[in-house]
């Protein structure tokens, strides 16, 4: 019911003339009827229109009501950034609708990246697509650390948990000799990698498989096109006590397939941790994840328990919060390839 | 005897044939010195891809020996200067007979004041090419007893070439002088001026690649580097914020005109008018430091502003500075000495947060500067880019410390935002802008501002203004070093 207030309000709102945006929201959706008829001949600028959303998005407690508006008004206008609109521009009727029908769906709370239907990931601009989820800028470092640590005699790696496909398609982007598998238990995420590769032209080296890595037949297609001298994964790691306080815009419309992780958060890292020695190259085959802040311990843990699962443990890194964020596994050499 | 002088012609483009020419030529000077000459003159027309004064040349040549006996006698001191036998000789020549040529010397006995006066003429530079050529035989002969460093065969390689050009004018002014003799023959007169014309005109050639080869390297350690070109309004309030704008937009024209890579880093716009505070853009290309390396400082507008009502006419000013951008390699940065401030540095992070707010701010522990990057959608882009232009402040931070006291000497300074001072007016109503290091004036704001041409030219001729003035430091200095010579001479007597 609020939500439908402020939209309508803010309805009026982009009807009405420039000079009385400061007034106060609701007095002014009151007093000013008259003028919205539906012809509309303000000459309104495009950063008239940026204040007006950006109050209106700080007046609807939208998280980060600056940016969002910025980006949604830049978009809007054909670039990436508000430094490279010129504000100056007079707003057509058409700019006017394609920001009203943007800023709409962020008072719904949809995630900017959706809005915009495109994000970038490094140097690439990706497609994103809800539910898929949106890479992170953890995510960026991930792909930066596996690449920063690739061995020249390396040719082939698997994704696990690709989602938009974003650290398959920046990784095969710099190593133009690398094939690799990606696979995703969503079948919107394997279309939409598929999507991302093409545009990027990476797609003869991908492989998309949809799968679940919990059923064993998906293991072994994937050890059918195995060994991979990497494994990369950003997999699901809240744990169902956190999946309560998430924000709307993740909860609401990011796919929980991608975020929830069980009780412990670690269920599908446990199941990675069990299928990657069939899966990596016997002797240097190596695993990079990211984790939640507390799991690279009980990574470490678990595998010094567990001997048989044929992994070492060989470092954690952290994020640009200094923080341990990402686990860095190698294949235990005593142990042959099953 | 000819067909072997045919076959040697010495080429002057190439060194390694010159001196073996050279040598052979010392076998040959004493017994036929005209053979000699013809091989010099030969070399200097091959050397121009110009064959057609060649014969002429020849014939003439042979006229002359027949008619003038006056070139037996310059002949030999010519020949013997060309293969530097004797300095002294060549010193000698050249004073007797530049003075004869050239006119009035004691005027330019000081400090040439521009590259027309840089020539042999000029007591000061001829003294300071002889110097080199001394250098240059010095080396010669430590290069026969023993092997050479580095530097001292690269010293060797960069005077030969000088040497090389150095002898070709001396032969050209024995040329001379043997032909301005054939014009009060009223016989040879008609053709012996043409040739007299020819003839100075190779001079004035060679004389200009002499000053090209003395000039030091104005090459700078940095000049490959890619800039970090920063845009600041100054003085003048709104005025001056839409100057900037301008000057910006003219840097984007060149750097499109130059086949540069011009990308926004952070632009702080002015609110309601087209116009910045603050801009900071990346510039990347071939040579772009070289070439804008002089841009940097104020920059100073007269004109009634667009926010004027009153029609008064205006002065703002803008500052532009210029920073290089070293890589990674050159300037390391210790992780542990950055603060990193993202927009999530808080709270779970990762997959808990969806944030769209990339900016990135950083901060150098040690040296206290801070940068900020907002220029980016992807986070880790802006953390790349701001870890470049921090990298660029700490190198322009430890150029100032070193900064020597020769470079604060001079006229034309590299720009940077603590040194430089007014460089450049652009007076809208007289419509001239005016370089005032150069002294230089030019029509056409507008199309200055459209970063075409003009503003091409302008850069074109700070380069050489530059180079001339490093060459005339370099020769304060030998006036200097040697001024103390003599002085200490006269004490010992």
């Amino acid at each position: 019911m609020i939500l439908l207030r402020f939209l309508n309000c803010h309805l009026q709102k982009v009807f009405s003339p420039k000079n009385q945006l400061k007034s106060s929201l609701f007095l002014h959706a009151g007093l000013h009827k008259k003028t919205f008829s539906g012809i509309c001949e303000s000459n309104d600028t495009v950063k008239d229109q940026l204040e007006h959303y950006i109050a209106l998005f700080r007046t609807a407690y939208i998280p980060e009501p600056e940016s969002s508006a910025e980006l949604i008004t830049a978009h809007a206008m054909g670039k990436k950034m508000i430094h490279e609109v010129d504000f100056s521009t007079p707003v057509t009727k058409i700019l006017r609708s394609r920001l009203k029908e943007m800023c709409s769906k962020r008072l719904e709370r949809v995630p900017v990246q959706y809005i915009l239907g495109e994000w970038d990931f490094h140097d690439l601009t990706l497609e994103m697509r809800p539910p898929v989820l949106i890479p992170r800028p953890e995510t960026e470092e991930l792909a930066s650390h596996v690449l920063s640590h690739w061995d020249r005699g390396y040719h082939t790696f698997l994704d696990i948990g690709c989602g938009t496909g974003a650290i398959s398609i920046y990784l095969l982007k710099q190593l133009p000799l690398v094939k690799a598998v990606a696979i995703d238990i969503s079948e919107q995420a394997c279309n939409l990698t598929q999507n991302n590769a093409v545009r990027h032209g990476v797609h003869h080296r991908l492989k998309v498989v949809h799968g679940d890595i919990m059923q064993e037949g998906t293991v072994a297609e994937l050890c059918k096109n195995g060994p991979y001298n990497v494994i990369v994964s950003n997999p699901p790691y809240i744990t169902t006590e956190e999946m309560k306080h998430l924000d709307t815009e993740v909860f609401k419309y990011e796919d929980h397939n991608a975020l929830a992780g069980g009780v412990d958060g670690l269920h599908v890292i446990n199941q990675i941790l069990k299928i990657a020695h069939q899966l990596l190259c016997p002797g240097h085959g190596s695993l990079w994840l990211e984790v939640g802040l507390t799991q690279t311990r009980a990574i470490q843990s678990a595998i010094e328990d567990h001997p048989d699962l044929g992994l070492v443990y060989r470092n954690a890194f952290q994020d640009f919060t200094k923080r341990d964020r990402f686990a860095h596994l190698g294949v235990n050499g005593l142990r042959g390839h099953v | 005897m000819a067909t072997f002088i045919r076959q040697c012609r010495p080429c002057w483009s190439c060194c390694k044939k010159m001196q073996e020419s050279s040598h052979w030529c010392r076998q040959l000077v004493r017994p036929r010195p005209v053979y000699c000459f013809q091989q010099w003159k030969h070399a200097s027309v091959l050397h121009r891809g110009n064959t057609t004064p060649c014969s002429t040349l020849t014939s003439s040549l042979s006229v002359l020996n027949r008619a003038n006996t006056a070139w037996y006698n310059t002949l030999p001191t010519s020949a013997s200067v060309l293969h530097g036998d004797n300095s002294a000789k060549a010193s000698t020549l050249l004073t007797s007979f530049i003075v004869l040529y050239g006119g009035n010397r004691s005027r330019y006995s000081t400090l040439p004041s521009s590259f027309a006066e840089m020539t042999l003429k000029n007591k000061l530079f001829s003294d300071y090419v002889q110097h080199l050529v001394q250098e240059y035989e010095e080396l010669c002969k430590q290069k026969s007893e023993r092997q050479l460093f580095k530097s001292e065969a690269n010293r060797l390689y960069q005077l030969e070439k000088l040497v090389d050009c150095y002898e070709l004018i001396l032969a050209k002014y024995g040329e001379l002088e043997g032909l301005l003799e054939m014009v009060k023959d009223e016989g040879l007169k008609d053709m012996a001026t043409e040739e007299v014309d020819t003839c100075k005109q190779l001079i004035q050639q060679y004389e200009n690649d002499l000053v090209g080869l003395v000039s030091p390297d104005t090459r700078g350690p940095y000049d490959d580097y890619d800039v970090f070109l920063e845009v600041e309004c100054g003085a003048g309030g709104k005025e001056s914020m839409l100057f900037a704008q301008e000057i910006l937009d003219m840097y984007e024209r060149y750097a499109q005109l130059r086949g540069w890579e011009f990308t926004a880093q952070n632009i702080e716009k002015t609110e309601g008018i087209r116009g910045i505070r603050k801009a900071c853009v990346g510039v990347s290309g071939q040579g772009v430091y070289r070439l804008l390396k002089y841009e940097g400082g104020v920059h100073r507008v007269k004109r009634v502003p667009a926010t004027e009502t009153a029609g008064r006419i205006h002065t703002s000013t803008i500052t532009v500075a210029i920073l290089q951008q070293p890589s990674e390699i050159d300037l390391e940065l210790k992780p542990s000495d950055l603060e990193i401030t993202a927009c999530k540095s808080s709270g779970p992070g990762g997959q808990h947060v969806n944030t769209t707010d990339s900016a990135v701010r950083i901060k150098h522990i040690p040296t206290g500067l801070v940068v900020e990057c907002q220029a980016d959608r992807s986070q880790i882009r802006n953390k790349k880019l701001a870890l470049a232009m921090l990298r660029s402040r700490i190198l322009q931070r430890e150029l100032a410390a070193q900064t020597s006291i020769t470079t604060s000497q001079r006229k034309i300074q590299v720009g940077d935002k603590e040194r430089s001072g007014r460089i450049r007016t652009y007076t809208f109503n007289h419509d001239t802008v005016t370089d005032h290091r150069l002294g230089k004036q030019v029509k056409g704001v507008a199309d200055f501002l459209s970063g075409g041409q003009a503003l091409d030219e302008m850069i074109q001729d700070l380069q050489t203004e530059a180079q001339l003035e490093s060459l005339q430091i370099k020769l304060q200095e030998f006036q200097a070093m040697k001024s103390s010579e003599t002085s200490k001479k006269l004490k010992k007597s």
